[in-house]
């Protein structure tokens, strides 16, 4: 089993909560093997998707697949082979980093104290943690136990890796530290990464998929769909006042202050036209394009005709 | 402004919780319950007005003792909330002073507590006058005690609970500890009274919520009169109980200011750690082993797994549990504290009992569910623990990671049950240690390590077991931590006073079952038996609870019910539908025999349908209660006794006589309750009018009628046998050793039996009975009539038992054998006896002892015979010692001791009274344990009390007393008064003050001066305590032989068997016949009306005259008042004569300086001074020093003397 890498595969997957919000509407998706991105903003349903996916959650209605395993109804089997980071958690202040870890590999299977005993100091070192093994968690700093996090959730080498918003809170050097981890995985398992922080999925993801209000917006590989957005964006260094005009004129997708001026960028399939320049689009640009719906699959699978 | 915001932010928050309702719910719930179940049934026999101050004071304080739990969820909430949510972060930012963030919550507590207690009058209202309670037992309705018992108690006891729940909270930053509180003060509301109940001010202060206090007005210190008319106001001890707290409570707040402080909890403490310095990490500095491949082991699955994780949980859960501050170290002080004060508690009247293992035992186990002692604690714990259990990853946040690993619901279920298991196995071994190390350090007695062992963790573990398991399951379905608390301490108070609720029937109340007892005698004797089966079948259920629990076991986010229901569903699989279905059918299975037992093999009745069936009794046979009837005259019985097969044949026939004037047509038998009888046949021909087997009475017509003097037989067969165990348990009157039984129960019985009807007026309203009296009146010359087996008979027996037991019955043992494996005995009274007898068989050891009559013939002599459990011999030969003071003593004062023999015989129990019945005098085990060798009063009560019972020979058993009013007074009064006497002769002055002192504690129990006269005397007060006082403090007036001559009189005038029998009123012409005409008034004040005197010194000084002599000036106070039995009182003047005493200073190594003058002087109402003159110097001065005359404070009496040279 191990040697054939199985896929994720999501099927209209709907879930509304009690208060009527939709959380997710008929998603659907593919994920193969290997590290994918599930970029969106705050509350686009990032992470109740992925607690549906770590067993914690059941939807409304569709079907999701890890390989031949049924998630929802085989949940027993999905989580022995899964690991789960999510989005928020706590540790007890009292135990240390060791003991804690220990906890969940028991949780996890490992029960043969031997196995159990090389694992986790393996993990702890791999984390980065060896030296604070014997620490308290309530003296861990925001990164630290991030990365005892990851830790729990490597602990039983497991075949689905859902990490929920892992970055959010790290200062740049645990961000780095961080991804660096994460990127030694995602060979022969699936890893989900869900994030707002498009950098996290440029630099680590080779699949991703845009999310916002439940919907999916958009599904690609990062490269690709870069490549696909070559000769749309265009920038123009602009003042504030300017920018409504600008707006109503064109397909705005992003504007930021650069050096006290407004950067805008705009998505155009041709040259917008007085001032505009292009730009080398990058990942940021596809998100944007998305957000504001110029990016939809049919762009994406336009601009692939073009390429080819 | 910003303090207005935040209170009312916080009030309308919890206002708008769904939570805050159902709290106000449960309150209402519980006052309703309390009012309807416990109250109006006391209001019904007459006792109280169910609206009356007092009674809603009372409903106030039980409800507010079970608000405790919920105040602390309002205050623990308010006070804790924002560090829980960690909105902290901003509110302890934001620019608010102290005052106003912690004033504001405080204030929103405590108002949210009020508007829930508001729950209680709106109840008490609903239950009083909207839920068709009859008007009669209702007073008019009055606004003004809802008013106070809400601003007096309610409010008050808010405010208490709420400052200490709400200072812990916020001081700890946990709701929890608020939580700790309130289970505390709960604890406390209900130890704190019996505990200090002796030094009632004490024990009215310390409790800050009244409870004790309260309900001992209704119970014992407040007249009827004030029980219906007086409301609890804020005076006395009670305003200083509200001062007292209300300053605490300020203080408590005020450190709580000080103490608290508006920054992180975690930032207070200085980190122990200090981060190492990050040295020379770049920004993609890669770990060093990064480079390693990430391990590869993989989790194995499967049952082995999920066992290894099963222990490894627990063992984890339970480190956790065990290592919070209310885990193990509490349970250690619980220990420390009970093995502490057990040497105290291990007695009865105030005497040391010989620690033997089954006494310990019984002190320290208890089922769960009986609300005595500490277990209540222990239950709270439990449920705390169970709480925290279910509840510590999912408040930590740990619960999402933990969720999504694989381990099966039934290990995180089963993990944490058997950690919550292991905590009361450690608590179960501090108490055993506690038990083991306090038996040692009394001494004296061997501890049973075996039985210890057994009874702690074989049945005391499964009681606790059981009701863990319940609420883990109340937390785990219920899925609110608090709301969970609540439901499981309710679910425990519903267990605990089920039989209050109407449910009887231990089938229906989770975790019930009939005790079990284990006493050196007896062993376990039956008890085991209907114990295991009963728990068998809660065990089952529990089972089946645990199965659900795992179904709905909480994993992930979707909390709803339909998605739990969902959940449950698909988790029913594999072999989870197999486990309930086994549970199921160990239900059936266990019910099913359990069923059979109480149902078919017994005639399962609750306490309504006995109390039904008295009164069928009453309605079909009362009006035969004149029809006369033949007497009694001799017994004559053949019994087979087999203890192993726990069964009983006899054969019995009763000679009867018609002694009326009238012929007699008709018996009237009423059979015994239990038995078997058949064969019921006359030396005459009869016909059977009547048959009625539920009541077991029968009517035989006699073909010839019975002629005055003509005499009867009657030939009857009783047949008994043990058959499995009913709703209350087992029979415990026949087993393997310890066997006895008597004729009241099992034989057959002449006539109507008017001790069959109901006594409590509620009751007999209910069937339509007329109203009666609960007892006769003393005035009633119908009733004088009548007393319970009262015919003067021959009694024989030829008794066969098991080989190895003695038998005893009353009479002269004429003869044993033994016959093909069993023993027999052949008793035969000498003279008649009375109709009450016990048959005993059982493995004794036998102390025998000789008394002889100064003039008698040796053939006069009596045998003094204690039948003691084996292994005792310290109390037998005390009892033998007192047996013969008393034959000495009374044979001299009231006349001949008819018999030739005088038994004591032990029966197994946990009991330390007695019963004595002519010759033969059961004695509870108990009462062998009794070791007043370490008593530090000095009193020998183990001397006294036989004394009392060898009394009963003459007062009960000669004399025998109507069935009325005051019929103790001539019989314990007496008992006591006798045994005084023997004291005094045979054993010395200093003994008889020992037990005078002894009968003088229960005076300083506070109780209502509302009472009946002593010759109408009720109650255990009166016959044990004022009766023998009253009696003592006139033989002291007029001399003792004029009061034993007096008796003696009274035992003439009425011989044993003759009619109308003797009440107090012909003790009274007795004791009027020989008080001389000055003292006549004391007589009357002290029998005829209940009279307290009110005498107090106010000034004493001496001068010392020229010739050495002392002349001493005492200034006194005086007065005399007759209170009536609802409690009005009168003055009236004071005439009397009244002792005054003098002492000389106390010397070294005494306790009391020597009396230098004592003489009664005629005292009368108000103040007066006394001059005196003695040739020593005094010290202190006395108005009746000895308290012969009845006056409850008894301190003022005494003033020191102020001397001047």
């Amino acid at each position: 089993m191990r040697n054939s890498p199985l896929g994720l595969s999501i099927r209209n997957v709907s879930k509304q909560y009690a208060n009527g919000v939709q959380a997710l509407h008929q998603v659907s998706l593919d994920i193969p093997p290997g590290m994918f991105g599930l970029l969106g903003p705050n509350g686009a349903g990032k992470s109740t998707l992925m607690r549906t996916l770590a067993t914690l959650q059941e939807p409304d209605e569709g079907q999701l697949f890890l390989g031949e395993l049924d998630i929802v109804h085989q949940k027993e089997a999905v989580r022995e082979t899964l690991g789960y980071l999510p989005q928020e958690f706590g540790v007890y202040p009292k135990a240390s980093a060791e003991e804690l870890l220990d906890y969940f590999a028991v949780l996890k299977g490992l029960t043969n104290r031997a196995v159990r005993r090389e694992t986790t100091e393996a993990l702890l070192q791999q984390t980065n943690l060896w030296d604070k093994r014997k620490q308290k968690l309530g003296g861990f700093s925001g990164g630290m136990k991030q990365r005892f996090g990851v830790a729990v959730a490597l602990l039983g080498n497991p075949r689905l890796l859902i990490v929920d918003e892992p970055t959010a809170g790290l200062d740049p050097t645990e961000r780095v530290r961080f991804l660096n981890l994460l990127s030694e995985l995602g060979e022969s398992s699936v890893v989900i990464l869900s994030t707002h922080i498009v950098e996290d999925v440029s630099e680590l993801c080779t699949h991703m998929a845009i999310i916002n209000q439940g919907h999916i917006l958009l599904e690609a590989q990062p490269v690709e769909a870069v490549a696909a957005l070559t000769g749309r964006i265009w920038r123009k260094l602009t003042d504030k006042p300017s920018l409504p005009a600008l707006e109503r004129e064109h397909q705005v997708i992003s504007a930021k202050l650069l050096s006290g001026r407004t950067l805008v960028h705009v998505y155009s399939p041709d040259h917008p036209g007085n001032g505009f320049e292009p730009v080398e689009p990058d990942l940021k640009d596809v998100y944007f394009s998305a957000m504001t719906g110029c990016f939809t699959p049919a762009t994406q699978q336009a601009a692939k005709e073009v390429a080819v | 402004m910003k303090f207005q915001r935040i209170f009312a932010l916080e009030f309308c928050y919890q206002l708008r919780r769904f939570a805050t309702w159902l709290y106000f719910g449960v309150i209402l719930l519980i006052t309703f319950l309390v009012v309807i179940a416990n109250y109006a049934a006391d209001a019904r026999d007459g006792y109280i007005l169910l609206n009356s101050p007092i009674v809603m004071a009372a409903v106030t304080v039980i409800c507010c003792v079970f608000w405790l739990v919920i105040g602390a969820s309002v205050a623990g909430d308010a006070a804790a909330r924002d560090v829980q949510t960690r909105m902290h972060l901003l509110t302890y930012a934001a620019p608010t002073s102290k005052a106003a963030y912690l004033g504001g919550r405080y204030l929103a507590a405590f108002a949210l507590s009020a508007v829930l207690l508001l729950a209680i009058p709106v109840g008490m209202l609903l239950a009083m006058h909207f839920a068709g309670v009859e008007a009669e037992i209702l007073g008019p309705f009055r606004v003004a005690p809802y008013l106070t018992t809400f601003f007096f108690i309610a409010l008050p006891n808010a405010f208490f609970a709420t400052a200490m729940q709400f200072s812990a909270a916020a001081l700890s930053r946990r709701a929890l500890a608020s939580y700790l509180i309130g289970a505390v003060l709960f604890a406390a509301a209900y130890t704190i009274w019996p505990l200090l109940e002796k030094g009632g001010t004490w024990g009215n202060l310390a409790d800050p919520m009244s409870f004790g206090p309260v309900l001992s007005h209704l119970s014992i210190d407040w007249s009827p009169q004030e029980k219906n008319t007086r409301f609890l106001l804020l005076e006395g001890s009670f305003l200083a109980n509200r001062l007292i707290w209300f300053g605490i409570s300020l203080g408590l707040l005020a450190f709580t200011y000080f103490r608290f402080e508006l920054v992180l909890p975690e930032a207070r403490q200085k980190r122990k750690l200090s981060q190492p310095p990050i040295t020379g990490v770049g920004l993609h500095h890669v770990p060093q082993k990064a480079a390693q491949v990430l391990p590869s082991a993989r989790g194995t699955y499967g049952v082995a797994t999920q066992l290894r994780q099963l222990s490894l949980l627990t063992g984890k859960f339970f480190l956790q549990l065990a290592k919070s501050r209310a885990g193990l170290p509490l349970l250690v002080a619980l220990a420390l504290l009970i093995g502490f004060v057990l040497p105290n508690n291990l007695e009865a009247k105030g005497v040391p009992l010989l620690p033997r293992t089954d006494f310990v035992l019984e002190y320290l186990l208890a089922p769960l569910a009986q609300p005595d002692k500490f277990w209540p604690l222990i239950a709270s714990l439990t449920i705390f623990y169970a709480g925290e259990l279910v509840w510590r990853e999912r408040e930590t946040g740990l619960s999402e990671i933990a969720d999504a690993t694989s381990v099966p619901e039934w290990v995180l279920f089963l993990s944490r049950f058997l950690a919550l298991g292991l905590v009361l196995v450690v608590w179960l071994a501090f108490l055993l240690t506690a038990g083991l190390v306090a038996q040692l350090v009394i001494g004296g007695t061997y501890p049973e390590i075996g039985l210890y062992l057994q009874t702690f963790f074989g049945l005391q573990l499964v009681e606790c077991l059981l009701f863990a398991l319940l609420a883990l399951f109340v937390h785990v379905l219920v899925n609110q931590k608090f709301v969970g608390h609540l439901v499981a301490l309710l679910a425990y108070g519903s267990i605990a006073f089920a039989s209050v609720l109407g449910i009887e029937h231990k089938l229906l109340i989770f975790s019930a079952s009939p005790g079990w007892t284990y006493t050196d005698m007896a062993g376990f004797g039956p008890t085991l038996a209907p114990w295991l089966w009963f728990k068998a079948y809660w065990m089952a259920w529990a089972l089946l609870l645990a199965v659900v629990a795992v179904l709905f076991w909480v994993r992930g986010r979707d909390v709803s019910v339909a998605a739990r229901v969902q959940l449950a569903r698909r988790r029913l699989r594999g072999t989870l539908p197999w486990v309930a279905a086994a549970a199921m059918a160990g239900i059936l299975l266990f019910g099913g025999v359990v069923f059979y037992n109480t149902n078919v093999l017994h005639n399962y009745t609750s306490a309504a349908e006995a109390a039904a069936q008295r009164a069928t009794y009453e309605h079909r046979y009362r009006r035969y209660r004149n029809v006369p009837q033949p007497l009694l005259t001799s017994v004559n019985l053949r019994v087979e006794i087999y203890p192993k097969q726990r069964m009983v044949a006899i054969q019995g026939t009763y000679w009867l006589v018609n002694n009326s004037q009238v012929a007699i047509d008709s018996v009237h038998l009423g059979m015994g309750a239990g038995v078997e009888t058949t064969g019921v046949h006359f030396n005459q021909p009869t016909r059977e009018l009547l048959h009625d087997e539920e009541l077991g009475q029968r009517i035989y017509a006699l073909t010839q009628p019975l002629r005055p003097g003509d005499s009867l037989r009657l030939h009857f067969q009783v047949g008994y046998q043990a058959k499995g165990f009913s709703n209350h348990g087992t029979d415990a009157q026949v087993m393997e050793n310890g066997s006895s039984f008597r004729n009241m129960e099992w034989l057959p019985v002449i006539g109507y039996a008017p001790y069959r009807e109901l006594d409590e007026a509620g009751a007999r309203k209910v069937h339509d009975l007329p109203a009666r009296p609960a007892t006769a009146s003393l005035y009633d010359i119908a009733a004088r009539r009548y007393a319970p087996f009262p015919e003067q008979i021959r009694f024989e027996a030829l008794v066969g038992t098991d080989a190895g037991q003695q038998v005893v019955a009353p009479g002269t043992l004429r003869r044993t054998w033994t016959k093909a494996g069993r023993s027999y005995f052949h008793y035969a009274t000498d003279a008649p006896i009375r109709n009450e007898y016990t048959l005993f068989s059982a493995n004794y050891a036998v102390l025998e002892g000789k008394w002889q009559g100064p003039s008698a013939s040796p053939e006069q002599a009596v045998a003094i015979q204690i039948y003691a459990p084996p292994g005792l011999t310290e109390n037998p030969a005390r009892m033998v010692r007192s047996a013969q003071a008393s034959l000495d003593y009374y044979t001299k004062e009231f006349g001949p001791y008819p018999h030739r023999q005088l038994r004591f015989v032990a029966h197994p129990s946990y009991a330390f009274g007695h019963h004595a019945a002519p010759i033969d005098i059961t004695a509870e085990e108990g009462f062998f344990l009794l070791n007043p060798q370490d008593d530090s009063r000095g009193f020998d009560l183990v001397t006294a009390v036989v004394a009392h019972e060898v009394a009963h020979q003459w007062w009960g058993n000669q004399l025998k007393q109507a069935y009325v009013e005051g019929a103790g007074l001539i019989t314990e009064s007496l008992a006591w008064y006798s045994a005084m006497g023997v004291l005094e002769d045979k054993y010395g002055a200093e003994h008889l003050q020992r037990l005078l002192r002894f009968l003088q504690e229960e005076n300083e129990t506070p109780r209502t001066r509302a009472a009946l006269p002593l010759l109408q005397a009720d109650g255990f007060y009166q016959n044990y305590r004022k009766g023998p006082f009253a009696l003592y403090a006139l033989s002291q007036y007029i001399g003792r032989d004029r009061v034993n001559g007096a008796l003696r009189q009274l035992l003439a005038r009425h011989r044993p068997g003759t009619i109308s029998r003797p009440t107090s009123l012909d003790l009274y012409r007795e004791l009027q016949t020989a008080t001389p005409d000055s003292l006549q008034p004391l007589l009357h004040d002290l029998f005829k009306a209940n009279t307290f005197w009110e005498l107090a010194t106010e000034a004493a000084s001496a001068n010392q005259l020229k010739r050495g002599a002392w002349q001493v000036t005492l200034t006194l106070q005086a007065r005399k008042l007759v209170v009536d039995s609802t409690g009005t009182e009168t003055k009236r003047p004071m005439q009397d004569w009244v002792e005054i005493g003098v002492f000389a200073p106390v010397k070294a190594g005494q306790e009391e300086g020597q009396q230098l003058y004592l003489q009664k002087h005629l005292i009368k109402s108000g103040r007066q001074t006394i001059v005196l003159t003695l040739p020593e110097r005094p010290a202190k001065v006395s108005v009746d020093p000895r308290q012969l005359l009845v006056d409850w404070k008894p301190t003022d009496n005494y003033s020191v003397v102020q001397s001047n040279r």
